[in-house]
């Protein structure tokens, strides 16, 4: 009986608006602050940020090293260079050749000798060039990026 | 009909010498000149306004600047950038000197080897003496491969001083080379096409092909002569 | 060949040097330093413009956040006197039902001993009425005048059944 007069005689329901008031304060506060224009104008946001961060990426990428390793070129072109190659070096052992017999007055063992060194260093040029360790005749260098090249 | 090597000839236009040396003006040096107006009017006229967004002309002149600096900066680093105003002339007056020869008639003062040699020398002193002001004596032990057993020096050192000598001839020769090819090869099926009249249909696909080609190996060697004087500046500057 | 007439090389590499020189020049004194110094304030504008988009970009999260912080400071308090109110509500409400109910309960026990009263009085008057009636009754029908305590004494051992 006593249960029964504590449930009727609340007129005021005040325990139960009390319950359900909070939630419902949460929801219309949910639904008036965030949802509405604030998803679209995060969005844009987001946008914003990755076109800045992609910007930014680009720039660095086109500051950044992007040197490009001598491949061996084809065809005519390396022909070309090959045969450059051999003929400077063999022209250049013919001139120290000649110049030194003509100051040790050894004619014409040296350019004979040179000659030869010349067509050496031709063909070690040659082989750089062929080979794509592009045309550095200047030695260590190209042969270590060559190495660097083939141990990534 | 004129020989294929007859494009080649130098004429002189003005008949000059010094202390017995002639140094006539030729049509060598006319082109030279028309080469350097048109990259100074091409550098300066396309600039004139210096837009924050570029045009045309402004676009292409600031590709050219940003290429060659890139070329510079990739293969010599921060160290070769006061070199940078003589890589660039190097770069366009070798270009426009090979891209000014594809004009009928014209004359391609790069097909020269007494010009290439004196440009290449010119680079080849210029970077010697560079080489050994940064390093001294120690610039020496470039001939000489790093590891190799001492044994070989008397073999390797010869080779490789030949090697480093050989460097102004192989750059030299090999402009040379290709555009003396280039044009009597051009010359040779343009006359065969104008011998053989309408049924020269081929060799005048064959003509215009090589015309690209050539164009492209125009661009494409005052490209290589200048990376190549970009390398031989870095192993002067870093030894390797 | 033409090229190998070494008799023309002098005149090409005189002219070669002085025109490369006059160009080099040209290159470095006018045309060059105006390209880098053109694309030198392109760079600056372009940085600076980023640099200001982003810092407009840190300054609208900035200003999310804070707003967000608020907001969820707002909804804490509001929780927090939405709480304090029912609790405040509850107990007052539980005081009055105990007050109503101890009202409740005092009203049924006053009732009660009222009745137990009544029903006590009725049925002290019911024996007195009784005793009265049955003295009448003996003495109309035998003449006999009966004691009244005597009478009650037997009415309530009768009602006492």
């Amino acid at each position: 009986m006593r249960g029964g007069v504590l449930q009727l005689d609340s007129p005021w329901g005040a325990k139960y608006v009390a319950r359900a008031f909070p939630c419902d304060v949460c929801k219309v506060a949910k639904a008036g602050f965030t949802t509405m224009s604030d998803d679209k104008d995060r969005a844009s946001l987001e946008e914003l940020e990755s076109k800045l961060a992609a910007v930014a990426g680009k720039r660095e990428e086109k500051h950044g090293p992007n040197r490009a390793t001598g491949k061996p070129s084809q065809g005519m072109a390396l022909g070309m260079r090959i045969s450059a190659e051999m003929i400077a070096a063999v022209l250049v052992g013919l001139l120290i050749g000649w110049a030194l017999d003509r100051v040790l007055d050894t004619t014409p063992w040296l350019l004979v000798l040179f000659v030869f060194l010349g067509a050496g260093a031709g063909g070690l040029n040659a082989y750089r060039v062929a080979k794509g360790y592009d045309s550095a005749v200047g030695l260590g260098r190209a042969m270590r990026e060559h190495k660097q090249g083939d141990g990534k | 009909m004129a020989g294929p090597l007859e494009q080649f000839e130098i004429k002189p236009l003005a008949e000059l010498s010094l202390g017995g040396i002639d140094i006539s003006f030729t049509n060598s040096a006319l082109w030279m000149v028309f080469a350097a107006v048109l990259v100074t009017c091409f550098m300066t006229l396309s600039m004139r306004r210096g837009a924050l967004v570029p045009g045309r002309w402004q676009g292409a002149a600031e590709v050219m600047y940003e290429f060659v600096a890139n070329m510079l900066k990739d293969n010599v680093g921060s160290a070769g950038r006061k070199y940078f105003p003589f890589i660039f002339t190097l770069f366009m007056f070798v270009m426009f000197g090979n891209l000014l020869g594809m004009i009928p008639h014209s004359f391609t003062f790069t097909s020269h080897i007494a010009v290439n040699f004196a440009l290449a020398l010119v680079i080849f002193i210029g970077v010697t003496v560079i080489g050994f002001m940064r390093h001294g004596t120690h610039y020496l032990r470039m001939f000489f491969p790093e590891g190799a057993p001492i044994a070989t020096a008397i073999i390797l050192v010869p080779i490789e001083i030949i090697s480093y000598f050989s460097r102004p001839f192989s750059l030299a020769i090999r402009l040379f080379a290709n555009m003396t090819v280039g044009h009597i090869m051009l010359k040779v099926i343009g006359g065969f096409v104008g011998l053989i009249g309408i049924l020269g249909v081929l060799p005048f696909a064959l003509l215009t092909g090589i015309t690209v080609l050539e164009f492209g190996i125009a661009a494409l060697q005052a490209y290589v002569f200048t990376i190549l004087t970009c390398i031989y500046l870095h192993d002067a500057i870093h030894m390797h | 060949m033409p090229q190998f007439d070494i008799a023309t090389f002098s005149a090409q590499i005189f002219w070669l040097f002085v025109i490369f020189a006059v160009l080099y020049v040209l290159m470095s004194k006018i045309a060059l330093p105006k390209v880098g110094e053109v694309l030198e304030r392109r760079q600056k504008t372009i940085e600076d413009n980023l640099g200001k988009a982003r810092a407009l970009k840190d300054e609208t999260d900035a200003a999310i956040a804070k707003y967000e912080a608020a907001l969820a400071e707002a909804r804490n308090a509001a929780q927090a006197d939405i709480r304090e109110a029912s609790e405040k509500a509850a107990a007052e409400q539980a005081k009055k039902t105990e007050a109503l109910v101890k009202k409740l309960s005092k009203k049924t026990s006053d009732a009660e001993k009222a009745i137990a009263d009544a029903k006590t009085e009725a049925l002290t008057g019911v024996a007195e009425a009784a005793s009265e009636i049955a003295r009448e009754a003996t003495e109309k029908l035998i003449g006999v005048k009966v004691q009244a305590k005597t009478a009650d004494k037997a009415v309530s051992a009768i009602v006492g059944e």
